[in-house]
């Protein structure tokens, strides 16, 4: 019913910082969890959040199975695993 | 030929819509949700209503309003998913990006659709107006993400631009001129109309009107003395016609906020708790507005159908939480026994916060002061860092809604 499974783990991603149009853009390429590398194929949307002047941005990606929520702390520039959907489950 | 005195204006006012918005933004960040029924909910629970639900959702007899219930029974693979008010704040935030480089003149009317008017810019015929039309659904797929889809209606009022918007979705284009006015109100019911609802329909039918066409042959006269009984009838007269009537700016009346009450209705701490929550909430919304109140109104829906309603005007005007709760909780405890379903609050009777019988009443100066400190601090660190230890099972509980209608505190909900 409702797929969206909470894990709220730090993880280690790596990211690409290009400027574009005088403009940062990151895309989270891979990430390693629960001793695996996962390869990101989509980025699905990206949006900021702000907890009081603390701003983070959220990235929705997919490795073309399962969907990932990563949440980057734009203070601390750590990386959050803020849920997963299980592709194959749906 | 009848002269219906129709607009002959181009259709220079363009209404954007973005389609199943909640539910396409969440199979835009999930792509493993794509192609799936989908059904959106503020906070999932047994018997909760879907807010959105996906195309997908919707062919299978999902509607927007329907119980968890009754969509699992027609669609029992249906994927429910909660409200994520960022997400579609900063589409929101994107979308508006895109209107406004077309024109100064823009404005959403809610979290998911606005208006541009085109008057007096280079967009000054259809062929133009239609190429805009594919350009900007263009710049949605581009700049907001590749599975989000639009409806785009064009026409000489906002009327007839949000009616055009609505003819065929998902991702449709219409143009309503004064060529096919006529011919569109031809194939449409009475509630088809934006703004025609059960009752107005009823009203209508009443007064011999069953169709858009009988409501457009009718004479402003005979809408405004017989049908309406007020100006209203000389509005519809105009809007029906391609006349822009809804130009218009309101004055605040009320800032507010309601809370479907999910558990414990019969529980006073816990709802004392609950509207001391929405007491910050409105409270924070007033100082946000820059605005000082005067009244303060609490109202609840119970479980046996009774309605209750308590207002208070003061002679001070006010803005902080702790001077709206001292007025609300007595009003809370005036109401009639019995479990409560929905829960509410409102302030009204607006001044200027900076008058001076504020700065006169020392200890009014200083819960302002506190007030500030407050919220200053909660601005930095988040919304409900300091709040009441009172309203803390509220906090607990109630969850950021998604705002229809009025998008004034957008800005807030970020928070």
């Amino acid at each position: 019913m409702n797929p969206i499974i909470e894990i709220n783990r730090s993880v280690n991603v790596l990211a690409s910082f290009k400027l574009v149009n005088n403009q940062v853009k990151v895309m989270p390429i891979c990430m390693h969890y629960r001793g695996r590398d996962i390869r990101f194929s989509t980025l699905g949307l990206c949006h900021p959040v702000r907890h009081g002047s603390r701003l983070h941005y959220i990235f929705d990606v997919s490795d073309g199975v399962n969907d990932y929520s990563l949440d980057f702390n734009t203070t601390t520039l750590t990386w959050t695993l803020s849920t997963i959907i299980d592709g194959s489950s749906l | 030929m009848t002269n219906w005195n129709i607009n002959p204006a181009l259709p220079q006012i363009m209404w954007v819509d973005l389609n199943s918005a909640f539910a396409t933004a969440e199979q835009q960040a999930h792509p493993s949700l794509r192609h799936r029924p989908v059904g959106i909910t503020n906070r999932i629970s047994r018997e909760c209503c879907i807010i959105t639900a996906s195309y997908e959702a919707k062919a299978m007899g999902v509607k927007t309003g329907s119980r968890r219930s009754e969509a699992m029974r027609l669609c029992p693979e249906l994927i429910l998913l909660e409200s994520d008010p960022p997400k579609y704040t900063a589409i929101y935030d994107k979308l508006f990006t895109i209107m406004r480089s077309y024109s100064d003149n823009c404005g959403m009317k809610s979290i998911d659709e606005g208006y541009i008017n085109l008057q007096n810019t280079q967009y000054n015929s259809v062929d133009k107006l239609v190429n805009l039309g594919y350009e900007i659904k263009q710049r949605v797929k581009q700049e907001i993400g590749d599975y989000m889809t639009i409806n785009v209606g064009m026409g000489s009022n906002r009327f007839l631009a949000k009616l055009a918007a609505g003819l065929h979705k998902p991702d449709g284009m219409d143009v309503i001129t004064d060529r096919n006015l006529t011919d569109i109100y031809g194939q449409l019911n009475l509630e088809d109309l934006t703004g025609i609802a059960k009752h107005y329909a009823m009203r209508l039918r009443q007064n011999g009107i069953n169709t858009p066409m009988q409501f457009l042959s009718a004479s402003e006269s005979f809408l405004r003395k017989s049908v309406f009984h007020s100006i209203n009838g000389t509005y519809w007269y105009q809007r029906l016609r391609g006349y822009e009537v809804d130009d218009y700016h309101t004055n605040l009346s009320v800032i507010g906020r309601q809370w479907v009450v999910d558990q414990n209705g019969d529980d006073d701490n816990y709802l004392s708790s609950c509207l001391h929550y929405l007491v910050e909430n409105v409270g924070l919304k007033m100082r946000f507005r820059q605005v000082a109140a005067r009244g303060v109104c609490v109202w609840a829906h119970l479980q046996n159908g009774d309605r209750f309603h308590k207002k208070q005007l003061v002679q001070t005007p006010f803005t902080s939480n702790r001077a709206i709760w001292q007025l609300a909780e007595p009003l809370l405890n005036k109401r009639p026994a019995g479990r409560v379903t929905c829960l509410g609050i409102y302030v009204y009777n607006f001044v200027s916060p900076n008058s001076d019988q504020l700065a006169l009443v020392n200890t009014l100066s200083r819960d302002n002061r506190l007030t500030n400190a407050i919220d200053k601090i909660n601005s930095m660190y988040g919304a409900t860092t300091i709040h009441s230890a009172h309203s803390t099972d509220g906090a607990n509980r109630i969850k950021q809604k998604v705002p229809f209608g009025s998008t004034s505190y957008l800005g807030l909900l970020i928070d």
